[in-house]
């Protein structure tokens, strides 16, 4: 008897030492787990910031849009941060400060004069005038893992008595406690036995944290002991400040579809689009309601039963002095102005988001975008992006109008640079902002006409007297290959002009004279240089390839025409500025590189020829809404499978593709069914004339109908850049026509006549 | 009145009778078209009285080691009206300073957000085309220039100090010819 006590008492010292090297290791592991989730923060990915300055092209409906996706408020007194206050010529905002990779923008307030669509001035509180003003910009999307979606907070950044009124409704005793509340779950024990079941768990902020880090969401007994144990060590370990601080970067409060929202900053831009410093008593108090069941007291689907919780919450805070009844019963008042979707910007990029993503893995691994909390600088512009939604939406609802589209399956690729810069500005990855198939980078589709611009600038190349009043046939064609197979094109109206001005191949995209144009200089040479000049080209050089059998993706399109439209240099395209790693340091940043594709003087000569296609050609449409000064060019491949366009003022280069991924016949037309996308695109940014600058060796000519240089006066003449070594008119003729076939033009020695 | 232009006429001794090109002043401290630069290759169509100018700042140049990169003096003309944004003037200054302090990351960033600013001022294609002539990316400082130089228009002084950066960079890169042939146009741009 006395021996099996003494075994039992061995056998619990053995125990207890063994729960005793138990907790000493859970201890430990907590406490690393504790250490290192704190700083496991996505990578932040932001718009480009909006720069403004005297001069700059906005005009004050353009600014408050930014202001009000930023989530501004408009007040009508003194603006404080995050608010604003419109006049009739003025905007006073009280600006956000942020921190860039390359400076610092304080809070302050500003005012902001208009005049005729632009900022006339920029002056501080005391009438100072200031040079340049960067908004914060706004957040797209938040990279990771686990931590996907996360604002994360420090205390400071809550609005006074936010903690009071947190600690006054979940958790009275927390500053006092051990991590478990004796009172806490002797009440909740009263009650469950009260209700005959395991109903209520009595928990403290720090076993809701523990809960939430490291436990399932079952509730049962053991579950609970763990979490008691878990919470003692936690509380035990670390200070109660800093068992807040992650309470509040980790408490649940809401889902929406795959996202969940967790901690106060991330539902505070959640549901108010706002930082949490800037939120209402009534806002804050939604939040702490929210604790209690994010989706039992969903404001959007209950909002009768979360205004109740809401008023409850008010209610107690007054109760224990941290608000006076009065501010507590105003508040109650309020209504609970929650949006239908989420109030902030993440998720409405997708497109754009895969983008960055795809060029960022092209510098980092998968755990250093999840793990460092990288600050990702981007460019892209709201105003571009809201252009390109607009062109998206009206383009699908005409498709299904008449008829075209009539299950609603078309898709659509978009995307609008910057030229001078090669910054992708917005991109739009299909009809829908699914995540799926990304149409801009991925779509491989025939680009048909939209290679005349490249097979022209070839023949400039190949060929320096070339202008666009040099002459080409257009006649029927047929061309056998060595395999006896036959080609015969046919031009798009089924019709023959007998002989045009080179620029109508690209202005009227005639395939029988693009044909006869790369005939005539040399199929070899012409397809050897667009295929330096990026397009791909079969090995077998197939002659089709000149009326576009090439596959491209929208992304290449627009890579390929940023060179040809900015004097033949390139830029490499891209989204991303800058990344900045947490300690301020910039890891990336990708500088300003050209390289030429072709010589400025053919490239601004087929840029000019694609004016005309916007002035009197297939990009009319563009020309008379906006103004003629614009490039573009048309594209449709047979059967109306792909219906392409691209237009270009002088700073921005719109590409839109129109198809079915399944590639079936469509019966669309570049015109008619992509051309729209860009056109209703442009008309959210401020257009800017494309330049009329001459590179050295062309010069502006007079040239006839029949493409001589002739004086200016003579009639029909018309200005056109010419090389400057055939650019002086012979004087007194007016070029009239000789004998039909055109005059004067290379082309009687290549055609005879 | 453009810094540059001051120096040409200096070098040259012909006066400052050419008509100055209205552009931005050009920013403290950037250097320009130097007296080594223009001095090479005499020759084609220059007067007597310049060839001796050249004479003499070619023997300047032969205690002048051949690396060191003529800084010049602040502008101390009053700035003219310009057609800048201030606030693209204003970033400039900052790239400015920046590359004075041997910041070229942060002065690269300000060039390129005055570029947002105006994208067909040449000014920026120069000072960028500088700065990376600074960091050693020659070929850059080439491609770059080259693009100003199709921006420049009828801008004969800047197409001028475009030529001289390409020269730099040719000399540089180890393409003595090419770099002789930019110092050609150099000075027909220039003259």
């Amino acid at each position: 008897m006395k021996s099996s006590w003494r075994l039992l008492l061995k056998l619990s010292l053995v125990l207890l030492v063994a729960v005793g090297f138990g907790l000493v290791y859970l201890n430990a592991y907590l406490t690393t787990q504790f250490e290192s989730l704190s700083w496991a923060v996505g990578a932040k990915v932001y718009a480009r910031p909006l720069e403004l300055y005297q001069g700059a092209a906005f005009n004050q409906i353009q600014v408050r849009y930014e202001l009000d996706l930023l989530n501004y408020q408009s007040v009508n007194g003194e603006p404080g941060r995050g608010q604003y206050r419109a006049t009739n010529q003025s905007l006073w905002v009280g600006m956000r400060g942020h921190q860039y990779h390359d400076g610092t923008e304080p809070d302050r307030l500003i005012r902001l004069d208009f005049q005729d669509l632009t900022v006339a001035r920029i002056v501080d509180q005391s009438g100072g005038l200031i040079d340049l003003i960067r908004f914060e910009p706004l957040v797209l999307a938040q990279l990771s893992g686990i931590h996907a979606d996360r604002q994360i907070i420090q205390l400071d950044d809550l609005p006074a008595g936010f903690i009071e009124m947190l600690i006054a409704v979940e958790d009275r005793g927390f500053y006092d406690h051990a991590g478990i509340s004796a009172t806490a779950i002797f009440r909740a024990l009263i009650n469950n036995v009260v209700a005959g079941r395991f109903a209520q768990g009595g928990s403290t902020l720090t076993q809701q944290l523990v809960k939430n880090l490291y436990l399932t969401r079952e509730r049962t007994l053991t579950r609970k002991v763990i979490e008691a144990i878990y919470a003692i060590l936690l509380d035990s370990s670390f200070s109660k400040n800093r068992i807040l601080e992650a309470y509040i970067n980790e408490v649940f409060l809401g889902q929406w579809g795959s996202r969940a929202i967790h901690g106060f900053g991330t539902a505070s831009q959640f549901y108010f689009g706002l930082p949490i410093g800037e939120l209402t008593l009534e806002q804050q108090a939604l939040l702490v309601a929210l604790i209690k069941g994010p989706s039992a007291f969903n404001p959007r689907r209950f909002a009768a039963r979360a205004m109740k919780r809401r008023n409850l919450v008010l209610s107690l805070t007054a109760s224990q002095n941290i608000i006076r009844k009065k501010v507590a019963d105003l508040a109650k008042s309020k209504p609970l102005a929650v949006p239908d979707g989420p109030a902030d910007r993440i998720g409405r990029f997708p497109g754009y988001v895969s983008l960055v993503r795809r060029e960022l893995t092209e510098d980092y691994t998968s755990s250093q975008l999840t793990l460092t909390g990288l600050q990702v600088y981007t460019a892209l512009d709201p105003q571009v992006h809201r252009g390109l939604l607009e062109g998206r939406k009206n383009i699908l609802n005409k498709l299904k109008a008449t008829g075209l589209d009539p299950d609603s399956e078309a898709q659509l690729g978009t995307l609008m640079i910057d030229i001078p810069t090669g910054e992708i500005q917005a991109v739009l990855a299909g009809r829908d902002n699914r995540i799926g198939f990304h149409r801009v980078l991925d779509a491989r589709r025939q680009i048909g006409s939209l290679i005349k611009p490249f097979v022209v600038a070839a023949a400039l190349e190949e060929d320096p007297r070339l202008h666009a009043g040099s002459l080409v046939r257009d006649e029927a064609i047929s061309i056998t290959d060595e395999n006896g197979m036959v080609w015969s094109p046919k031009n798009y109206d089924r019709k023959q002009q007998g002989i045009v001005r080179l620029e109508a191949v690209i202005a009227k995209s005639i395939n029988q004279a693009t044909v006869h144009l790369a005939y005539g200089i040399g199929l070899d040479s012409i397809l050897d240089r667009v295929s330096d000049f990026g397009i791909p080209v079969a090995t077998t050089k197939p002659p089709s390839t000149v009326l576009g059998v090439s596959e491209m993706s929208p992304y290449q399109v627009a890579s390929k025409y940023q060179g040809l439209l900015n004097q033949g240099y390139v830029t490499p395209l891209k989204a991303v500025r800058a990344i900045v790693d947490p300690g301020g340091h910039t890891l990336l940043r990708r500088p300003f590189q050209s390289s030429r594709i072709m010589t400025a003087r053919t490239a601004v000569q087929v840029d000019q020829m694609m004016r005309i296609g916007t002035k009197a050609g297939t990009g009319r449409a563009l020309g008379s809404r906006y103004h003629e000064n614009m490039a573009s060019k048309t594209g449709t491949t047979d059967d109306g499978r792909d219906a392409w366009f691209l237009g270009a003022d002088g700073r921005r280069l719109g590409v839109a593709w129109i198809g079915f991924d399944d590639n079936r016949k469509a019966g669309l037309v570049g015109s008619v069914a992509a051309l729209p996308v860009i056109s209703d695109a442009f008309q959210y940014v401020q257009r800017s004339d494309r330049s009329n600058v001459l590179p050295d060796g062309l010069r502006y000519s007079w040239l006839s109908q029949t493409g001589q240089v002739v004086d200016q006066s003579c009639e029909g003449a018309e200005k056109r850049p010419v090389p400057v070594e055939y650019s002086h008119a012979k004087t007194g003729e007016c070029g009239i026509e000789r004998s039909g076939a055109g005059g004067g033009s290379w082309l009687n020695s290549w055609f005879g006549g | 009145m453009r810094l540059g232009l001051s120096l040409f006429c200096l070098a040259f001794a012909v006066g400052c009778t050419l008509a100055p090109v209205s552009r931005p002043p050009v920013l403290d401290a950037s250097w320009r078209a130097s007296e080594k630069d223009l001095a090479v290759s005499p020759g084609i169509g220059i007067s007597e009285s310049s060839k001796d100018a050249i004479t003499e700042v070619n023997e300047l140049n032969k205690v002048t080691p051949v690396e060191a990169v003529p800084k010049l003096r602040p502008i101390d003309q009053p700035k003219k009206q310009v057609d800048m944004p201030l606030a693209a003037l204003s970033l400039l200054k900052q790239a400015d300073q920046l590359r004075g302090a041997g910041d070229f990351l942060g002065a690269s960033s300000r060039l390129e957000r005055a570029r947002r600013i105006v994208p067909n001022e040449p000014e920026i294609y120069f000072q960028l085309s500088s700065l990376r002539l600074d960091q050693g990316s020659l070929d850059d400082a080439v491609n770059i220039a080259t693009q100003g130089l199709v921006l420049a228009g009828e801008d004969r002084a800047m197409k001028r100090d475009l030529y001289i950066l390409i020269a730099r960079a040719r000399d540089a890169l180890g393409d003595k010819d090419g770099a002789t042939k930019a110092r050609h146009l150099a000075r027909a741009a220039g003259s």
